[in-house]
């Protein structure tokens, strides 16, 4: 397993939001979550690339030839009186406080896109991708002001890896364009390509067919579906299009009222009594 | 290689009619003496000079070449790469050769204006390029200028010390401020930076032990290599004047501190520039423009956020210790809100992360107010008007803050 959900829990007041969500995601599969409105799709996603903390549960993540991570620890967790007598964990806790974070997570490898489009707007769409590669590149201080060689190479790797994946979505021509004059589908595209450029192993996209017509929803199965061919992602999304969740997903997670109240492939979810009573309708 | 050589030895030979009258002849009561290694010698630098021109010129086009070969938009600064580069040669040249025709009063003014010109740049990176809104930009400033002062009084520092001292401290002063307005946006973040602001001032004001409150501290006046711009030098030094055999006047300490800030803004304005588009000053901009988003990407915002006000808070302090250095006297009277409302003025008028548009705006936001001065009784009334109307005319700024365009062609 690629993603262990474990009996994760959040609530917000006197809202239970989550309740004892358990889901995995394989590797290499496109896994579906799908519900009504105000099911805790999009919570549960925070949860996952760490921008809620789960007050109960755990998120674990093992990306090949790498040892498990537990992201709910990657957030900072709160001290406990065991610590006392475990002073390395501790520790580990004490740094994870100072310098964790969600940025943690996506260095960890899981990147993630936003329901309601975030791109940097007044940046150009090249721009948008190049800070993406934040963390691949040269960041000294000296290099970077006097122009070294080293510095200027690793600008122009950034500069033609960005420029591969904007190929690749079809944005080639709109590299130079600041970010929001963009028409909605293509920021879509370019937040996607955005977040690909972090070099994830799992990519989660909330709702990437919200807002776009039938053209361009069929464009982005096919993309999505060629992420995962050609580059071995492994793909996590939330879609409301169920249309595109059927014919995209290998496996399908039902969410209602915070529960998980169904699991299975597409044809099991379409025949599951209980999601065609909650959601299908 | 004719060509090389050709243009500097033109230089030289132009050179050396110009000043062998002027170097070569020296006067002795009715009859004079011909010096003629004196032109020679500046004809020879001049030859050194422009060939090293043509050379560093020949050098950092074969340097820049292979890469992704980048190019600026057209707009309104830039009319034409060729229209640019002359300005980028002339404006230095103008402005290094500016005090030489000043009095003392314009001299004053221009020294002046070339601080805000750094305070508006240190704050551009706050506000204009991170976003970070902040209101008490006036603290670093006191803290570079109090840095001077007080390390002149108390540990005896001298000008060049104090200068990176100083910058240092301000920056630890930026990150001071940083940590506790980590989790601030907008409207609370100027309020907290305005308390910092205050808090300074206040200390300043009331610790009397230390900072002499509102008496002040007296600064001393800089030397350049030893050499003092008195008319008297203390305890054996030698004043400059008579170390270049020229007459007193009170004038050259002014023009000697110009020369020192122009040089400094000008490094500083490369500093920025480069900055810009380095992976630092990318992520200030994105924090700008969606601090969610940033973080998603696996940028720990707490560095961007703390490098920005560092790096703002460093370069408000270098202006402050040229402002201590010119004025020879400090007190808590000049680091006011209302400076901290001006240097904001100027970023947001000058166009928010645009640099020379801030440029512009700290130059014509010094010297209006001077040039105002007959009707003293109206001069914040005119201020406020030019300030309405750029609102309504240009509301992004003087001049807009241009993208990078990146040629993105495979070669």
């Amino acid at each position: 397993m690629l993603l262990e959900v474990q009996n994760l829990s959040m609530r917000f007041g006197g809202v239970l939001a989550l309740r004892q969500v358990s889901f995995d995601v394989d590797w290499g599969s496109i896994t579906a979550i799908i519900g009504p409105n105000g099911a805790g799709k999009t919570t549960a996603f925070n949860c996952i690339t760490g921008f809620y903390k789960a007050q109960q549960g755990n998120v674990l993540f093992s990306p090949p030839n790498r040892p498990t991570m537990d992201i709910s620890r990657m957030l900072g967790q709160p001290f406990s009186w065991s610590d006392w007598v475990q002073p390395r964990q501790a520790l580990s806790k004490l740094g994870y406080q100072l310098f964790g974070g969600p940025h943690m997570i996506c260095r960890a490898g899981i990147a993630r896109t936003f329901q309601n489009v975030r791109l940097f707007k007044e940046m150009t769409v090249l721009e948008n991708l190049l800070v993406a590669q934040h963390q691949q590149l040269n960041r000294y201080f000296i290099g970077g002001m006097f122009h070294t060689k080293a510095f200027r190479n690793e600008e122009e790797m950034a500069i033609n890896r960005a420029m591969d994946w904007l190929q690749f979505f079809g944005l080639a021509q709109d590299a130079n364009r600041p970010a929001g004059q963009l028409p909605y589908g293509h920021q879509r595209r370019v937040e996607i390509a955005r977040s690909l450029c972090t070099d994830p192993v799992i990519l989660c996209l909330d709702e990437p067919a919200a807002g776009l017509n039938p053209h361009e929803t069929k464009d982005l199965s096919q993309l999505i579906r060629r992420m995962r061919s050609d580059f071995n992602l492994t793909i996590l999304l939330i879609e409301h299009d169920i249309g595109l969740v059927m014919e995209l997903s290998d496996h399908i997670v039902v969410l209602d009222h915070g529960e998980v109240i169904a699991r299975g492939a597409p044809a099991e979810i379409q025949q599951n009594p209980k999601v065609v009573e909650a959601y299908l309708g | 290689m004719r060509r090389l050589l050709l243009q500097p030895l033109l230089t030289a030979t132009l050179i050396l009619i110009a000043t062998t009258p002027i170097s070569g002849l020296v006067l002795q009561g009715y009859s004079f003496s011909f010096h003629w290694q004196s032109p020679l010698f500046l004809a020879a630098a001049a030859f050194v000079l422009h060939l090293g021109l043509i050379l560093g010129r020949i050098w950092s086009r074969n340097q820049f070449r292979p890469v992704a070969a980048l190019r600026l938009q057209k707009g309104a600064w830039a009319t034409g790469p060729e229209w640019r580069r002359a300005m980028s040669l002339l404006l230095p040249a103008i402005g290094l050769a500016l005090p030489f025709f000043l009095d003392k009063y314009g001299l004053t003014v221009a020294i002046l204006a070339l601080i805000y010109v750094l305070l508006a740049l240190g704050l551009n990176i706050v506000v204009g390029l991170a976003g970070l809104l902040d209101m008490g930009f006036v603290a670093f400033y006191a803290v570079g200028a109090y840095g001077y002062a007080l390390g002149h009084h108390y540990l005896g520092l001298g000008f060049w010390t104090a200068l990176p001292m100083a910058a240092l401290l301000a920056a630890g002063c930026g990150l001071l401020l940083g940590f506790p307005v980590l989790r601030m946006h907008g409207d609370y973040l100027a309020i907290v930076t305005l308390g910092f602001g205050e808090i300074i001032r206040l200390i300043l004001n009331n610790w009397m032990d230390f900072t002499g409150g509102p008496n002040g501290v007296q600064v001393d006046f800089p030397t350049f290599m030893g050499l003092e711009f008195s008319r008297r030098a203390k305890e054996g030094g030698v004043p400059i004047h008579e170390f270049l055999g020229i007459a007193y006047s009170s004038n050259i300490r002014n023009i000697f501190i110009y020369l020192v800030l122009f040089l400094v803004v000008l490094l500083v304005l490369a500093l920025v520039t480069r900055l810009k588009y380095m992976p630092l000053g990318r992520t200030w901009e994105a924090l700008r423009e969606d601090e969610i988003a940033c973080r998603s990407l696996g940028i720990n915002h707490v560095v961007v956020k703390l490098s920005a006000f560092a790096m703002g808070a460093m370069i408000g302090g270098v202006g402050g210790v040229f402002f201590a250095a010119s004025q020879g006297f400090v007190n808590p009277t000049s680091f006011t809100f209302f400076e901290s409302a001006l240097v904001l003025a100027i970023v947001v008028l000058g166009g928010l992360g645009s640099i020379p548009g801030v440029v512009i705006a700290a130059i014509v936001l010094t010297i209006l107010p001077e040039l105002l001065r007959d009707f003293s009784g109206y001069r914040i009334l005119v201020f406020g008007l030019a300030m309405v109307a750029m609102m309504i005319w240009r509301p992004q700024g003087l001049i807009r803050p241009q993208r990078r365009i990146f040629l993105t062609g495979r070669h």
